[in-house]
């Protein structure tokens, strides 16, 4: 991803604008109705720290999901931002910020903060943004 | 013929802060404290150091109108950042502040604050050998103002790649939230003591 002008990084900021909506309504409406099939949206290699808690790779998220309470997420703060190339090694990266409240079943209603990473893998058809690593907290 | 398929109700523990690595812990510690060190001088030009030529940086605060009595967030509206309200890619392009001299002259119009260490909880979220990702959570109260002594709580997301000096980070993304701190967050800032039953202003400890 070259920063060579701000009419390339326009290119970007926009190229990450939409695919950080596109995201955060795909991810949250899995996460709530089809969980069983959320960890597609990560590559293999992901991590995710959950309110302090690590968890690395499909099988142990997998297992984490399952045992995570169904919810209902409701976001009323999106923002995002393409990760510079040098941290990236030429990855196209976008960091995807939200925040907004959570109803865990059985549990009392929260606010929570969750920031991911989004990596573009490229198909011979199209590209696919996989979470390359989500990071969530509770924020009451 | 009864199926106990029971659904879980219970979350996992929260616990404090997700470091990794003692190493890594030493090294975001050390920047938080410098970092803020020089944020709350009431100068933040020094910060021009930390950041990459090519950084970016935005602000979002809560969509939702909350309760005046505790300070509102109007010096912070103009600047929010909430790509889910703002559909004009003019505004989401100009709203996202790019390049270094922008990034600190951005931070520098921010009103003056006072951040409480002790109450920062940090997560390292990605490490490569390129990058590194890292949350903060924590409160702060501004210090000049209309909204003098107001305690809020942030979000802020740091990506940094290694810079020449080894030992020290070169921030490329920065994402802040802000909102007005909760109650309890209040109560627990800078380990302030009980209010007396004197009139006289209730003393502040720094960290």
């Amino acid at each position: 991803m070259a920063m060579a002008s701000s009419v390339d990084f326009k290119i970007y900021v926009d190229q990450a604008c939409r695919a950080a909506e596109e995201f955060v309504n795909i991810y949250y409406d899995t996460i709530d109705k089809r969980r069983r099939v959320l960890t597609r949206l990560y590559l293999n290699s992901a991590t995710l720290i959950w309110n302090g808690n690590a968890i690395s790779g499909q099988d142990a998220l997998n297992e984490f999901f399952e045992m995570l309470p169904s919810s209902e997420f409701h976001i009323s703060v999106l923002d995002c931002q393409p990760v510079h190339e040098q941290a990236t090694q030429s990855q196209t990266t976008i960091l995807v910020v939200t925040c907004g409240t959570v109803k865990f079943d059985g549990n009392k209603q929260r606010y929570f903060n969750q920031n991911f990473l989004l990596t573009a893998q490229a198909t011979p058809n199209n590209t696919v943004w996989k979470i390359a690593s989500d990071c969530f907290r509770f924020q009451d | 013929i009864a199926f106990d398929v029971e659904a879980p109700t219970t979350l996992p523990p929260c616990k404090g802060s997700y470091f990794g690595s003692e190493n890594l812990k030493a090294m975001v510690l050390y920047f938080l404290q410098q970092y803020y060190s020089v944020y709350d001088s009431g100068d933040r030009q020094g910060l021009l150091d930390a950041y990459h030529d090519q950084a970016c940086c935005s602000l979002s605060i809560p969509f939702t109108i909350q309760n005046p009595s505790r300070g509102n967030m109007s010096e912070y509206f103009k600047d929010s950042r909430n790509v889910k309200k703002l559909k004009d890619p003019t505004l989401r392009f100009r709203l996202l502040k790019h390049t270094r001299l922008n990034v600190v002259a951005f931070l520098n119009e921010l009103p003056k604050t006072q951040h409480d260490v002790n109450s920062f909880v940090v997560d390292i979220c990605a490490q490569t050998e390129t990058l590194l990702c890292f949350a903060v959570h924590g409160v702060f109260k501004e210090v000049d103002g209309k909204s003098r002594d107001s305690v809020r709580a942030f979000s802020r997301v740091f990506i940094a790649v290694p810079s020449n000096n080894a030992a020290r980070l070169c921030i490329v993304n920065d994402k802040l939230f802000i909102r007005n701190a909760t109650t309890d967050e209040i109560r627990r800032a800078f380990a302030m003591p009980a209010p007396t039953p004197s009139s006289s202003p209730v003393p502040t400890l720094s960290p």
